[in-house]
């Protein structure tokens, strides 16, 4: 009994280290192929380079929220914009150095904010453009089980195959908008289609805020630092949520202190908050595509994300060098 | 706690891990501190409601055996009874039942219905009812003795294996089990764990996998085409998964730990006609329905009818009729209280009903086609059709509101959506596997090579499965769907 309990167990790890090997070795070939990934696909794209002097940071919530054409037309000059689902404050720290050294240092950097920030990881096939051995391992954990720790991580994966591998068959793009720049400067958000839940209920869900370090909060603070030195102006905006959405999010206070620390830390960087009922109408579902009681993420509709940058543009107006904008129109 | 749980895997390496150490005569009371555990982690005061109508059923069935006349016998027995019954009926139906008479009053009054009751429906309720109730009758009609150890029969009612889902083992097998000395023994206890790696299989692989194809095509039926027939089977199969998955690990774990619990799946998808789906498909339910509703319904229907025949039916065909029927209808009330659940139990209600009064037209029509002489043939027709059937009715106790079926159903159509999901091929895939191996499993014992196996390899098979399985679970599993009920 002792010896078969013994050899079965053996077996276990044995398959587990092997498979969970195959699985990595696997993995990293995987995403390595994906061509379109390639920051250097993605920089080949821009055209008048000394023309981008603002780059957009952030979630899907700040993708759905600022557009780069509102910026463009009425201060002449394009903002480059990389906030999209999945990127996360690591992403954006490598992204950084890399957009300096292809593009340059830019005038100004809004970093869209979300409550969940410090709790969210970068996804791995974003994470793919940069330096491979420096992710390498970045994603996994080491367990007496090597495919139980990885668990989460290996569901992604099969996920992320079978999407990838779809739109390979269809000859698609992976991410149409992220991985075309004119698509991408043209995007104007979502309209909304009545789909969020106006109703209170009694009881929902609420979830506390995530402070910092979280999982990648350390890739902030050095990305704040970077800018700091590089003399750039930082906009770190709180974009609104759905007011069902932000009773859920119940340490909205906690939240701005956090990011009011930056802003007292350094004079180039500003915090502003958008978000709740004096700054903008978060009751009205319109201005909103998702959200609602109980649910603790939500996205400007089209109607939503046009007031916001009417008021982006407002307070952008005072952080960009105005001569150099006169000059320009 | 749910079964595929780390809190229910440290709880049971606990449990397991003492058992064995405990002494003999204290071993019911250390299950019976187990199972109040387990039942109390979802939430305290559930603890109470266990054991009160365990209580009431305890002395009413000892009052029952006890009584000198038949008339305070029957009171006792009415009186537990009501009391189980009764707690079953506040806590599962009071809200559907105030809810309708809300809704009616409203809509004679033609004033929007005020809000309803809101009832918390405790877990596992209808199943360890069930079980008071089969005992309580089997005492009522002497064919067990009523229990005397109060502490034994609480243990039978909540075994913490089979308290949330059944299965829901008879008092006569149970208690005998619960009272006998338990040994160690190896080969049981690897038997059973292999039994709950592969209910974690099919619940955590096959049922949570096909959990998201499903939902979206609920939710979106619109334009789905063939999508809704594949999410209808699939569905079929997650119920199937989910359910005899957690069949399996309760079956096993109560096996790990010394008792043998009846089989309550016998690869129903493989039966020939309905009445056969329902003797392979949650066995003990089935069986239990049949012993204390269908028997005395169809009985009773056939002593009222004067003669051999009313309207030219035969007595027994009318006893057949109206207890099928019934049987079916608040079989379906039993998983829940909505409406939707009547109208999937009426319909295998009808199915039966139709196939008892169309045998002899369906013989004549076989004969005539001349698939009697293709026997194999034959019978793959019948499974398909039998499939069909429980997946078509199967829409219906996944369905929300009767209007979402209808929309669902209205939906259907045979054409191809417009890009073929990978999502879709992989579910196909992985049910493909299941299906494989299921097909081994159910005929292992035909399976010559696979008796000679050395036994070395055929642990390795299973450590190789085992990992397969950490692999291919999905990491954030469902609760059991059958928890609800």
């Amino acid at each position: 009994m002792f010896f078969e309990l013994l050899g079965f167990v053996l077996l276990l790890l044995l398959f587990d280290r092997s498979l969970f090997v195959l699985i990595h070795e696997g993995e990293s070939f995987f995403y390595g192929h994906l061509s379109s990934f390639s920051l250097s696909e993605k920089f080949s794209q821009i055209r008048n380079m000394e023309k981008y002097k603002i780059l957009i940071f952030g979630s899907s919530r700040t993708y759905e929220g600022i557009h780069p054409k509102y910026i463009q037309h009425e201060f002449g000059i394009k903002a480059f914009k990389e906030a999209f689902v999945g990127k996360g404050p690591m992403y954006n720290y490598y992204f950084y150095q890399e957009y300096k050294k292809r593009v340059g240092i830019p005038w100004v950097v809004i970093y869209g904010v979300d409550y969940f920030m410090f709790n969210e990881t970068s996804e791995r096939h974003w994470m793919q453009r940069f330096d491979r051995d420096l992710i390498r391992n970045h994603y996994f954990s080491r367990g007496f089980f090597m495919l139980l720790a990885n668990k989460a991580y290996i569901d992604i994966f099969i996920n992320n195959f079978l999407t990838i591998l779809q739109k390979t068959i269809l000859g698609e793009r992976y991410f149409p908008v992220e991985q075309d720049n004119d698509l991408m400067e043209n995007y104007l958000g979502l309209a909304h289609t009545g789909d969020i839940d106006t109703h209170a209920p009694p009881k929902f869900r609420r979830i506390d805020f995530i402070k910092y370090p979280g999982k990648e909060g350390v890739y902030f603070s050095r990305l704040m630092e970077e800018l700091h030195r590089d003399q750039v102006t930082v906009l770190l905006l709180s974009l609104p949520d759905y007011v069902g959405t932000y009773r859920s999010n119940k340490s909205q206070k906690q939240f701005v202190k956090a990011f009011r620390k930056y802003q007292e830390k350094y004079d180039n960087i500003h915090f502003l908050n958008y978000n709740g009922a004096r700054m903008f109408d978060i009751h009205n579902p319109e201005y909103f595509i998702d959200g609602g009681y109980g649910k603790t993420n939500s996205h400007l509709s089209r109607s939503g994300a046009e007031i916001l940058n009417r008021m982006v543009i407002d307070d952008l107006r005072r952080y960009l060098p105005q001569h150099e904008i006169q000059a320009r129109k | 706690m749910i079964f595929n749980s780390i809190a229910f895997l440290e709880f049971f390496a606990v449990v397991f891990a003492l058992y064995f150490f405990v002494p003999q005569k204290f071993k019911w009371l250390f299950l019976l501190a187990a199972s109040y555990f387990f039942y109390g982690s979802w939430k305290a005061e559930y603890v109470l409601l266990l054991a009160l109508p365990t209580l009431a059923t305890y002395v009413a069935a000892r009052a029952v055996a006890t009584a000198r006349t038949p008339g305070r016998k029957r009171f006792f027995f009415w009186s537990g009874l009501t009391v189980t019954l009764g707690l079953l009926f506040v806590f599962k139906y009071l809200e559907l039942f105030w809810q309708t008479f809300l809704d009616l009053r409203g809509y004679l009054r033609s004033q929007p219905a005020t809000s309803a009751l809101r009832i918390i429906l405790p877990i596992g309720i209808s199943f360890f009812t069930f079980r008071m109730v089969s005992y309580l009758v089997d005492v009522y009609h002497e064919r067990i003795p009523a229990e005397k150890h109060l502490g034994i029969y609480a243990l039978y009612v909540s075994f913490f294996p089979q308290l949330l889902a059944g299965p829901i083992d008879r008092a006569a097998s149970l208690i005998p089990q619960l009272k006998a000395p338990v040994y160690f023994d190896w080969e049981r206890i690897t038997s059973g764990f292999r039994l709950i790696v592969w209910g974690l299989f099919k619940k955590m692989v096959i049922s949570d996998r096909l959990f998201v194809f499903v939902n979206h095509a609920f939710r979106h039926p619109e334009n789905q085409g063939l999508n809704l027939i594949f999410a209808a089977y699939f569905f079929a199969f997650k119920i199937y998964c989910d359910f005899s998955g957690y069949s399996d690990m309760a079956v096993g774990i109560s096996r790990m730990l010394g008792f043998d619990s009846m089989k309550n799946f016998d690869f129903p998808y493989y039966s020939r006609s309905i009445s056969e789906f329902w003797s392979r498909w949650h066995i003990s339910f089935s069986s239990w329905l049949r012993d204390y509703l269908f028997l005395p319904l169809a009985f009773a229907t056939m002593r009222r009818i004067k003669g051999e025949k009313l309207l030219a039916v035969k007595a027994e065909t009318w006893g057949y009729f109206v207890g099928i029927f019934l049987t079916m209808l608040l079989g379906g009330f039993w998983h829940g209280a909505s409406w939707t659940f009547v109208i999937w139990g009426a319909l295998f209600g009808i199915y039966q009903t139709f196939a008892y009064a169309s045998k002899r037209l369906r013989k004549k029509i076989i004969k005539k086609i001349g698939l009697k002489r293709f026997p194999r043939f034959h019978s793959i027709v019948s499974i398909f059709l039998t499939f069909n059937l429980v997946s078509f009715a199967w829409i219906f106790f996944r369905a929300n509101s009767f209007t979402q079926a209808m929309r669902y159903i209205g939906q259907i159509g045979f054409y191809l959506p417009e890009s073929i999901s990978m999502h879709l091929v992989f579910n196909f895939i992985i049910l493909l596997f299941f299906l494989i191996i299921e097909y081994f499993y159910k005929n292992s014992d035909r399976i010559v090579f696979w008796q000679h196996f050395p036994r070395p390899l055929k642990m390795a098979a299973f450590a190789f499965f085992c990992c397969l399985l950490l692999i291919l679970a999905v990491d954030k599993s469902n609760e059991f769907i059958y928890f609800q009920f």
